[in-house]
């Protein structure tokens, strides 16, 4: 059986029905191509008859038609050879002489794919054409702005009920097809402006039913769909797994959908080995869904939407009477309810992973549980500013990680003090970098330079904790000399840039500025 | 301004590592820089040996040492990518490319740079499992087009999910779980290293705990330290229970026991939304959980329900289903039933 939307397509600009501004408008642009030489973008809701315009446009003016059908592949070179040959030169059947009229489909999508550089190409050959170009769109300002400055446009406005009945009308009667006024009243009102639905609906009603009445045209609509709701009540407290099964066709829900509507409101009646057993369905239901992600076979859907409507009767044992306030999944509500806390959770973790080498899971499942139990309540505070000044952290990441309040002056407190550590840090860790410079350059001179003595010192790379562990008094000999060694170093740098400071600040900023450049070895 | 968390405190030098045939292996590679493939489970120190020997073999480190966290880039979205700071000066301007033209991207750009010092740089491509096989198809072109200047080494915990020709681009060096007692070593030397008061039951405790994840272990020690002042047994048992969710937990199996489904589901929602879980690592603290819970026919049971449970959620499409499954197979009447 033909589609009718195909069947009574207009074939001529003036059977365009409903807009007949537009269609005037469009119609003058054809005229008048020769002179102004630009594209036209029709723009408008689906389904009002662009598409249509543009092939009865075509016809009227003996024009021949060159489509790209924009949705399936819009590669540069595509565009390119078949917009761009159309629209330079003739095409083999219609001739060299003749006008083309080349109709570019969804051409709001160029836009969507720029990453072939779709958007620009369009523009180009609109430009560069020799032919009458015309753009269709749902979304006007979706293109980009330079396609839309090149070209002419025309709107489409969604097509008024007045205008869809005589339509419908026109198709019943060379159909053969009795009906009632209200009928076609009904189909007009409930698909709001878009006429090809309207005509869909209609084929759709007329298989059914020889005389069409105003209530089939409700009746059907209600049909549609069953509500989850009413659903629910049935597959978990009273249907049989083939009433479930045929009801479950009428849902107007994914199987995916479904299957996480049942699994979280069917606990509310099953309990104990009854939903043990359900739950054994429900898995095989989602393992089913597993199977349609891996190979992208969308009839395996069928398999999950049994398992979910005829196992859940299957494995019913009780009677479950009254009434169950039935509620939307509720952990995809959890998730969508803490989607800021869960992001600001993986800002920290990546904060984390940064430093560690981690990957941002890693940091979140195994670091951050540690780092949250360590200073929690903010406590001990050292401990806290040290890791607050290190991540980066703000107030409110403080307050996730330790569980203190945002607001409260120990979090407010900790994080000022860590950005001023985190600023004498950089100008020290600058420091460091001038002097490491330095000693680098006279290292040619001096090959026995301290920085030799740092990179190898120990043999185990612990150089760095020398710093760290003579500052919590556990200082070893060995690192005490690394500590005195640098501190040296250091001090010939500071001197040089004229600085005067005593020599214990020194030998203390030596200390912490050791320890920054070492850990940035490893880094 | 140092590093407030031992791991990174403490990173072991090749030298330090648990592992004495990657130790050996890797000592080799500082003088003969090859391309490596370090693998193992989660913790062991992968990342930590291709830091020191990057240390080791490089005067200048932090510019010859590439890190790229491949996980970071195929679990996320674009957007996501662009904007983390790691990679944002290399990919200014490109957000139009696909994934995998940004990895590619980035990875060529960081792949073409001169060595600093020395010459050649490495770049560590981490948690390399996660690498889809058409980008891994680039990746060896780029391995050979940069040979000379640049040594790659690939960490992983699945080396199996590397395509053949990677693999015989790179040795395999195996970092296994450390033993109890490489681990009881590691953190005695941290300890001493920290000043820390310690006995050999707490480091003990503490090893056990990790369970052969070095990564694990010291910051379970740090946290206990952290804490209670010293890592003895009592204070790490203390404090490692709330680390762990062990009472959410053991709520959540006493309330499926009870046939309180509702309730158990409840907390097993806190662990994969609030606490981030994965639905493998819910299994994990179950079965810890369980070790300490049930024994005999009981145990061997619940083992195999987590085993088939695990298979359903490699299979299916969510891990909730199938993990609120297992709390419903713990309610049944006369325990959980298994299909074999």
């Amino acid at each position: 059986m033909t589609d009718w939307t195909e069947k009574y397509r207009p074939t001529t600009l003036s059977a365009v029905r409903g807009n007949d501004k537009a269609r005037d408008a469009f119609e003058k642009w054809a005229r008048t191509w020769d002179e102004h030489r630009e594209a036209v973008i029709l723009h408008g809701s689906p389904g009002v008859g662009k598409t249509s315009a543009a092939h009865a446009l075509a016809n009227d003016m003996g024009w021949g038609v060159m489509e790209l059908n924009a949705s399936d592949s819009r590669t540069a070179d595509v565009v390119e050879k078949v917009a761009g040959e159309a629209a330079k030169s003739g095409t083999l059947t219609e001739g060299g002489a003749g006008r083309r009229l080349v109709v570019l489909d969804e051409a709001d999508n160029f836009h969507g794919n720029a990453d072939y550089g779709g958007s620009r190409e369009v523009t180009r050959v609109v430009k560069d054409a020799n032919q009458p170009i015309v753009l269709i769109a749902n979304e006007f300002y979706d293109m980009s702005n330079g396609l839309r400055n090149a070209c002419q446009d025309v709107e489409f406005r969604d097509v008024s009920k007045r205008s869809i009945v005589p339509v419908l009308r026109d198709i019943c009667r060379q159909e053969g097809i009795e009906y009632e006024d209200a009928a076609l009243d009904a189909i007009a009102e409930e698909t709001s402006g878009d006429l090809r639905s309207a005509v869909n609906d209609l084929q759709a009603l007329a298989e059914q039913t020889a005389v069409l009445t105003a209530e089939d045209v409700v009746t059907s609509e209600r049909d549609r769909t069953e509500g989850i709701f009413d659903f629910l009540d049935d597959v978990i407290k009273h249907a049989d797994a083939e009433t479930a099964l045929k009801q479950s066709y009428d849902v107007d829900e994914t199987p995916d959908e479904l299957l996480n509507w049942v699994e979280d409101n069917v606990p509310k009646d099953y309990y104990g080995d009854e939903l043990a057993d359900a739950y054994e369905f429900l898995s095989n239901a989602d393992r089913w869904l597993g199977r349609v992600r891996a190979t992208q076979n969308y009839s395996y859907w069928r398999y999950a939407g049994d398992n979910v409507a005829a196992g859940i009767p299957a494995a019913r044992q009780h009677d479950h009477g009254g009434w169950t306030r039935y509620g939307p999944p509720s952990y995809w509500s959890k998730l969508g309810r803490t989607k800021g806390k869960r992001k600001q959770r993986d800002a920290i973790a990546r904060k984390i992973a940064e430093r560690s080498g981690t990957s941002i899971g890693t940091a979140r499942r195994r670091i951050l549980p540690y780092l949250s139990t360590m200073i929690h309540h903010c406590k001990p505070r050292e401990l806290t500013l040290a890791i607050a000044a290190t991540y980066e952290f703000d107030a409110s990441d403080l307050a996730y990680v330790t569980g203190s309040g945002e607001s409260t002056n120990k979090v407010q407190s900790i994080v000022e003090d860590a950005e001023e550590r985190r600023e004498q840090a950089a100008v020290e860790h600058s420091g460091g970098a001038f002097a490491g410079g330095r000693a680098s350059d006279s290292d040619a001179d001096e090959p026995d330079g301290s920085e030799g003595s740092d990179g190898d010192g120990g043999g185990d790379g612990q150089a760095t904790l020398g710093a760290v562990a003579s500052e919590e008094a556990a200082g070893e000999e060995s690192m005490g000399e690394e500590a005195d060694a640098t501190a040296a170093d250091d001090a010939d740098g500071d001197d040089a840039e004229g600085e005067t400071q005593d020599v214990d600040d020194r030998a203390a900023d030596a200390e912490e500025d050791d320890g920054q450049s070492g850990l940035a070895d490893f880094l | 301004m140092d590093a407030p968390l031992w791991t990174d405190r403490h990173a072991p030098t090749l030298a330090d590592l648990p592992q004495e045939d990657a130790r050996e292996y890797l000592q080799h590679a500082v003088d003969d820089p090859i391309n490596l493939v370090l693998y193992g489970p989660a913790g062991v120190g992968k990342t930590a040996a291709a830091r020191a020997l990057a240390r080791e073999s490089h005067a200048d480190p932090e510019n010859d040492l590439v890190e790229i966290n491949v996980a970071d880039f195929f679990d996320r979205t674009k957007k996501e990518i662009t904007n983390d700071p790691r990679f944002a000066s290399f990919l200014r301007g490109k957000s139009h490319l696909s994934k995998r033209d940004m990895i590619n991207h980035v990875l060529k750009e960081s792949a073409s740079y001169q060595p600093v010092s020395g010459h050649y740089k490495t770049v560590v491509l981490d948690n390399a499992e996660a690498v889809r096989i058409d980008f891994q198809q680039a990746l060896r072109r780029v391995m050979e087009q940069y040979h000379e200047a640049t040594q790659f080494v690939v960490t992983t915990r699945q080396p199996t999910k590397l395509i053949p020709p990677i693999r015989s681009r790179c040795f395999p060096v195996s970092m296994p779980a450390a033993s109890h007692g490489a681990l009881v070593d590691v953190l005695e030397r941290v300890c001493e290293r920290e000043g820390v008061e310690y006995d050999a039951d707490g480091l003990e405790y503490v090893a056990g705990f990790a369970d052969g994840d070095v990564r694990e272990a010291v910051l379970a020690a740090q946290t206990t330290y952290e804490g209670e002042g010293e890592v003895s047994m009592q204070a790490a048992y203390e404090t490692l229970g709330d680390v762990a969710h062990e009472e959410q937990v053991q709520e959540m199996l006493d309330a499926a026991e009870a046939g309180e489904f509702m309730d158990a589901r409840g907390v097993l929602d806190d662990l994969l939304v609030d606490e981030g879980y994965e639905g493998g690592e819910v299994l994990e603290v179950v079965l810890d959980e369980a070790r300490s819970r049930y024994d005999g026919d009981r145990l061997a049971t619940l083992y195999e329900l987590a085993g088939q449970i695990d298979l359903d959620m490699t299979e299916g499409s969510s891990d909730r289903v199938h993990l609120s499954h297992m709390l419903a197979e713990l309610g049944r009447e006369d325990g959980p039933r298994v299909d074999t």
